[in-house]
C-alpha cells in the first residue's frame, strides 16, 4: 500500500505508462543505489524538464527530450519521439537556426551560462541559513528549487547541442578517416585540455606541495581518514594548513561525494575527501608534476591533429577544423559541467535542505536534521514557516522504511510492455537519434574478438597498454587502499575520484562511453583505459595481475 | 589433357601466357585461380572464336571499307560508321560450331554450381596489351545477370560488336592501331549471389601501414561500398598475428540485392543494420586470401570480394577484382560529406547535423 507518492504525478504506473511507451530504461548511472525521496523528487521533475526544454529550444528534429518516472528510488526514462514526418521537417528548419550559437561561439555561450549559475550560487550562499528567519529560510529553499530547475535547463540545452556536434565529428572521422570513438588516435585528438575540474585538482596538488614544505606530509600520509582532521589540528602548521584549505574549499569545494545524491557531506562541510585527494598526490612523491603531465598530453594531441588533418583535402579543412574544435569542447564540457552544474547545485541543495532540517528537528517536526531527505518539497513548504506542533515523523518513518526496501532489492534495468523485446527497445533508442541517448544509454557495445583470447572485451577509452596489480573499488571509501602503479577496476568513476588517477597505471570500468569520466581523465593522465567491459568488477579480484590493452579494448587476467 | 573445346578456355587454363587468346581480364582471373585465390567460376570465349567468326562472315572487309579515310575528329562520320559495323556484326550469325561450344561450356558451368540457368556476367576482355590502358578499360561492354543459352550467346555476340563502339574506334585511331587487326575475347562468369560484399586493401589505406589489412563490408552486392552509399562495417587485421585488431560496425541502412535481371537498392531491416555482415571466420578467410594475392602480385592490392549465398564456406568467399593500390592508397574523403565550393563552413556543418538526424 502506497500512501505517499515521492514524485506526485510522475510515479511509475505500469498500466498507464506502458501504454504511453513500451520501454522504460533505468538510469543506472545516476539512480543506483536508489535515491532518497528528496533527491529523487528534484531529479525526476527537473532533469525531465531540462531535457524537454533543451530538445525544444534546439528543436531537435527527431526527439522532444525524455519522459521520466520515479519507481522505488530509481529514475526510469523513455524517449519522446517525433513521429510525424511533416513536423520533423518543420523542426529541422528551426534546428538549423537554433544550433548556430554552438558553432559560432561556443565559449561565449557556455561562459554566459557559467556566469549566470555562479551568480545564482553566490546569492544562495549569501543566505546565512543558521540565523535567518523561517520565512527567509523558506525563500532560500524556493530559490534553490528554481535554481535547480534552471540548472537542468542549461545542462540539457548545452548537452544536446555539444553532443550533436560530437556525434557528427565521430561519424565524420569514421566515414572519412576510418577511425571511430574506440580508436586511440580519436582519443588523442581530445587530450590535453584544461577544465575546471582539473584546475581544482591542480590546486589540491599545490596543497600537497605546501604540506611537504610545512612538514606535515607525514601526518596526512600516516593518519587514517577518520583521524586525519584531529591529527592536523593538534599540529600548529597543520592547523594553519587546514585553515587555508578551508578558504579554498569555500570557493571551489562545492562537490558531492556521489554525483547524483545529497545525503552525504560536501567537501565544504567535511574536508576529509579533499584531504584524501591531497594524500594521493603525496603518495606520488615530490617529483610528480601535474603541469608537465598535461604538457605531454597537449603534444600528443597536436601530433594526432596533424596526422588527421593530413588526410583531409585542402578545401575541406575549414569546416573540418571548426567541427574538430567543437568536438574538443565537448570533452571539456563533459567534465566541467559536473563542477559548475550538477555538483555545485546539489551541494547547495543539500545546504538548503539541511538548514531546513535543523529548523524542523529543532521544532520537533522531525527527529534528525537529515530526516529532511525523506521529505519532499511540498512537505517542506507545509512545515517551515510555522513548524510549531506540526508532525512529519510518520511520513519520514514510512518513507525511510520504503527506502531501505528499495536499497535491498535491485530495480530492473528496463521495464517492457508484454510482447516488446529488448531488441525492439534498443531499436527505439537508435531510431530516436537522440544524441544523449546514443552517447549515454546505448554507448558503443564491445565486439568480442575471440582471436585475441582475452578475458574481458570492452572498448578503448584511452590508448596504450599496461600490466599491474588490480584494485577493485566498489565505493569511494576504498580509494584510500590504492597503491601506486595499480590498475583500478570499478563499475564507473566520478569526479571526486579524479586525483587518484595519478597513482594508477591503468583503468578498467564496467560501464562508460568515450565521454565518460573514466575515459576523459585517463586520457589526461596518459594511462590506458578500457570501458564497457560489463563484468570487470565481477571477474577481476583485487591482487590479481592483469594486462590492460587500451588500443584493442581488452583485458587479460594473468593470475588465474 | 586435350580439351574438348577449340575456342573455350576455363579460367583455370588462362594465364599471362594465354593473354593473346583470352585478353587481359580473363588472363588475370586465371592467374588468380592458379595462385589459389577463389574467383567466381567461369570460362573465356577466346579471341580465336572471334577471329574465326570475322573470317567466316567476311566482316573485316566491311570494317575496312566503312572506316577508310575517316580521321579521328570526324565524330559524326565515326558514329555512323561504327553503328553500321556493329549492326553488321550483330546481324551476321555466329557459326554453329562456336555457338555449340559456348552452350556446352555454359551448361557445365551451371552443373558445377548446381543452378539451372545460372545467372552469369558476360564481359569483353581486350587482347592487345595497350588496350589495358585505364582510359580504355570499361569502354567495352559488360552484361550482368544473363541466363539461358540464347541469352548467353547473344551477350557474347554483343561483346564482340562492342569492339567497334565509337570511343573504341577513336581510341585506336588516335593510338595508331589498325582497325582491322584487333581481336577480342569474352569472359563468362558466375554472378555471385552476394550475401555480403565489399573491398579489401592489403594495407591501411589511411596511413599506408603495410602490416595491416583493412576490409569494408556491407550486406548484398558490393556496389554500395564502391559508391560510398552506406557507412560500412570495417575491420582491421594484423598481417602477422592474423588478429582482428579493430572492428567498427557501421550503420548499413541500404544494400543492393538481385532482382530479376539486375540489382536494386533496398533498405536493410533495422535489426541487421547494426550487426556485423561478416562472421569472424569470413573476415579471416578474406584476409588470408588478401595475403596470398599480395604475395602473388608482390605489391599491395586493392580488391573487391563477395560472399556467395549458394555455396558453402569457404568455397563461397570470392574475389571479383584485384589491382595494385595506387597513390599510397589514400582512403577517399567521403564524397557525401564534402562541402561544395563557396558554401559557408558553418552552414555545411549544420546541414551535416540535420542529415545525421535523418538516417
Amino acid at each position: 500500500m502506497k500512501t505517499y507518492d515521492v514524485v506526485p504525478g510522475l510515479e511509475f504506473d505500469e498500466k498507464v505508462d506502458l501504454e504511453k511507451s513500451p520501454a522504460w530504461f533505468l538510469d543506472a548511472t545516476h539512480s543506483v543505489p536508489p535515491w532518497t525521496p528528496m533527491f529523487g523528487w528534484f531529479w525526476v521533475n527537473f532533469c525531465r524538464h531540462g531535457m524537454q526544454y533543451g530538445a525544444e529550444k534546439l528543436s531537435l528534429p527527431t526527439v522532444k527530450g525524455w519522459d521520466w518516472r520515479f519507481k522505488d528510488g530509481g529514475g526510469y526514462l523513455t524517449l519522446n519521439l517525433v513521429m510525424d514526418e511533416a513536423e520533423r521537417k518543420e523542426r529541422e528548419v528551426k534546428f538549423k537556426k537554433a544550433i548556430r550559437p554552438f558553432i559560432d561561439d561556443y565559449d561565449k555561450l557556455w561562459g554566459g551560462y557559467v556566469k549566470e549559475m555562479l551568480d545564482h550560487y553566490e546569492r544562495l550562499k549569501s543566505c546565512d541559513i543558521d540565523t535567518v528567519s523561517n520565512g527567509e529560510l523558506l525563500a532560500n529553499f524556493e530559490d534553490t528549487v528554481n535554481v535547480c530547475r534552471r540548472m537542468w535547463e542549461i545542462h540539457m540545452y548545452m548537452m544536446y547541442g555539444v553532443y550533436t556536434g560530437f556525434i557528427l565529428f565521430e561519424n565524420t572521422c569514421k566515414d572519412t578517416l576510418g577511425i571511430d570513438d574506440a580508436h586511440p588516435t580519436f582519443h588523442d585528438l581530445l587530450r590535453g585540455f584544461d577544465n575546471k575540474v582539473f584546475e581544482v585538482d591542480r590546486d589540491l596538488w599545490k596543497f600537497s606541495k605546501k604540506a611537504g614544505e610545512m612538514g606535515i606530509a607525514d601526518i596526512i600520509l600516516n593518519s587514517k581518514s577518520e583521524d586525519v582532521l584531529s591529527e592536523l589540528e593538534k599540529n600548529d602548521a597543520g592547523g594553519k594548513w587546514l585553515e587555508e584549505l578551508q578558504v579554498f574549499l569555500n570557493e571551489d569545494g562545492w562537490r558531492m561525494q556521489r554525483m547524483a545524491e545529497i545525503n552525504m557531506p560536501t567537501w565544504v562541510e567535511d574536508p576529509t575527501s579533499a584531504i584524501a585527494s591531497v594524500k594521493f598526490f603525496l603518495k606520488q612523491g615530490g617529483d610528480f608534476d601535474l603541469d608537465a603531465e598535461r604538457g605531454k598530453q597537449v603534444q600528443k594531441r597536436e601530433e594526432a591533429t596533424k596526422e588527421v588533418l593530413g588526410k583531409v583535402p585542402e578545401d575541406q579543412k575549414g569546416w573540418f577544423t571548426t567541427l574538430l574544435n567543437l568536438a574538443q569542447k565537448t570533452g571539456i564540457f563533459s567534465e566541467e559541467h559536473n563542477h559548475y552544474l550538477d555538483l555545485y547545485t546539489h551541494a547547495l541543495m543539500r545546504r538548503s535542505c539541511l538548514g531546513i532540517g535543523k529548523r524542523l528537528a529543532g521544532a520537533g517536526v522531525i527527529d534528525d536534521p537529515e530526516d529532511v531527505f525523506f521529505l519532499i518539497p511540498d512537505e517542506v513548504r507545509a512545515s517551515t514557516l510555522v513548524p510549531d506542533g506540526f508532525n512529519l515523523r510518520h511520513i519520514v518513518d514510512r518513507r525511510r522504511e520504503d527506502w531501505k526496501g528499495w536499497c535491498e532489492k535491485e530495480n530492473p534495468p528496463v521495464i517492457l510492455k508484454e510482447g516488446f523485446t529488448m531488441d525492439d527497445a534498443m531499436g527505439v533508442l537508435v531510431q530516436s537519434n537522440d544524441p544523449i541517448a546514443l552517447k549515454v544509454v546505448v554507448g558503443s557495445m564491445p565486439v568480442p574478438k575471440p582471436e585475441l583470447n582475452a578475458d574481458l572485451y570492452g572498448i578503448c577509452g584511452s590508448g596504450g597498454t599496461c600490466e599491474g596489480i588490480a584494485r577493485v573499488v566498489m565505493e569511494e571509501a576504498q580509494l584510500d587502499e590504492i597503491q601506486e602503479g595499480e590498475i583500478l577496476v570499478a563499475v564507473s568513476t566520478s569526479p571526486s575520484w579524479t586525483p587518484v588517477f595519478g597513482l594508477l597505471s591503468g583503468v578498467v570500468v564496467d560501464r562508460g562511453a568515450s565521454l565518460s569520466h573514466s575515459a576523459i581523465v585517463s586520457r589526461e593522465y596518459g594511462i590506458p583505459c578500457v570501458i564497457n567491459v560489463f563484468e570487470g568488477t565481477a571477474k577481476i579480484k583485487t591482487g590479481q595481475r592483469i594486462k590492460v590493452d587500451g588500443d584493442n579494448g581488452v583485458v587479460y587476467i594473468l593470475d588465474k | 589433357m586435350q580439351s574438348q573445346f577449340q575456342h573455350i578456355l576455363w579460367f583455370e587454363e588462362c594465364s599471362k601466357n594465354t593473354l593473346p587468346l583470352v585478353g587481359g581480364k580473363n588472363a588475370n582471373l586465371g592467374e588468380l585461380v592458379n595462385a589459389g585465390i577463389r574467383v567466381p567460376p567461369g570460362f573465356a570465349v577466346t579471341s580465336s572464336a572471334f577471329a574465326k567468326y570475322m573470317e567466316k562472315t567476311k566482316l573485316w572487309a566491311n570494317v575496312r571499307e566503312l572506316l577508310a579515310d575517316i580521321s579521328p575528329n570526324e565524330i559524326i562520320r565515326i558514329a555512323k560508321a561504327g553503328k553500321e559495323i556493329r549492326q553488321a556484326i550483330l546481324s551476321a550469325p555466329i557459326p554453329d560450331k562456336i555457338c555449340e561450344e559456348i552452350i556446352i561450356a555454359y551448361k557445365s558451368l551451371c552443373d558445377k554450381c548446381g543452378v539451372v540457368n545460372l545467372p552469369v556476367a558476360v564481359r569483353s576482355s581486350a587482347t592487345a596489351e595497350d588496350l589495358e590502358d585505364a582510359s580504355f578499360a570499361g569502354q567495352q561492354d559488360t552484361y550482368l545477370w544473363i541466363w539461358g543459352n540464347d541469352e548467353v550467346v547473344l551477350a557474347t555476340h554483343k561483346c564482340w560488336a562492342s569492339l567497334f563502339t565509337d570511343r573504341a574506334i577513336i581510341y585506336r585511331m588516335r593510338a595508331n592501331f589498325p582497325q582491322d587487326d584487333v581481336l577480342i575475347s569474352v569472359g563468362i562468369q558466375k554472378m555471385v549471389n552476394s550475401k555480403s560484399a565489399g573491398v579489401m586493401f592489403t594495407l591501411d589505406p589511411v596511413t599506408g601501414d603495410k602490416s595491416k589489412i583493412t576490409i569494408e563490408a556491407n550486406w548484398g552486392f558490393g556496389e554500395s561500398i564502391v559508391q560510398g552509399m552506406v557507412t560500412p562495417d570495417s575491420f582491421v587485421i594484423n598481417k602477422n598475428s592474423m588478429a582482428i585488431t579493430q572492428s567498427i560496425i557501421g550503420q548499413k541502412d541500404q544494400k543492393f540485392v538481385a532482382k530479376e535481371c539486375g540489382t536494386i537498392v533496398e533498405p536493410v531491416p533495422s535489426d541487421q543494420q547494426v550487426i556485423p555482415c561478416l562472421s569472424v571466420r569470413e573476415v579471416i578467410e578474406i584476409a588470408k586470401t588478401g595475403i596470398r594475392i599480395e604475395k602473388h602480385y608482390k605489391t599491395p592490392q586493392d580488391t573487391e570480394w563477395a560472399i556467395d549465398a549458394d555455396l558453402p564456406f569457404p568455397d563461397n568467399v570470392f574475389f571479383t577484382q584485384s589491382r595494385p593500390v595506387t597513390a599510397a592508397g589514400k582512403k577517399n574523403f567521403n564524397k557525401k560529406i564534402m562541402k561544395e565550393e563557396g558554401k559557408n563552413d558553418i552552414d555545411h556543418i549544420i546541414d551535416l547535423m540535420v542529415q545525421g538526424f535523418g538516417n
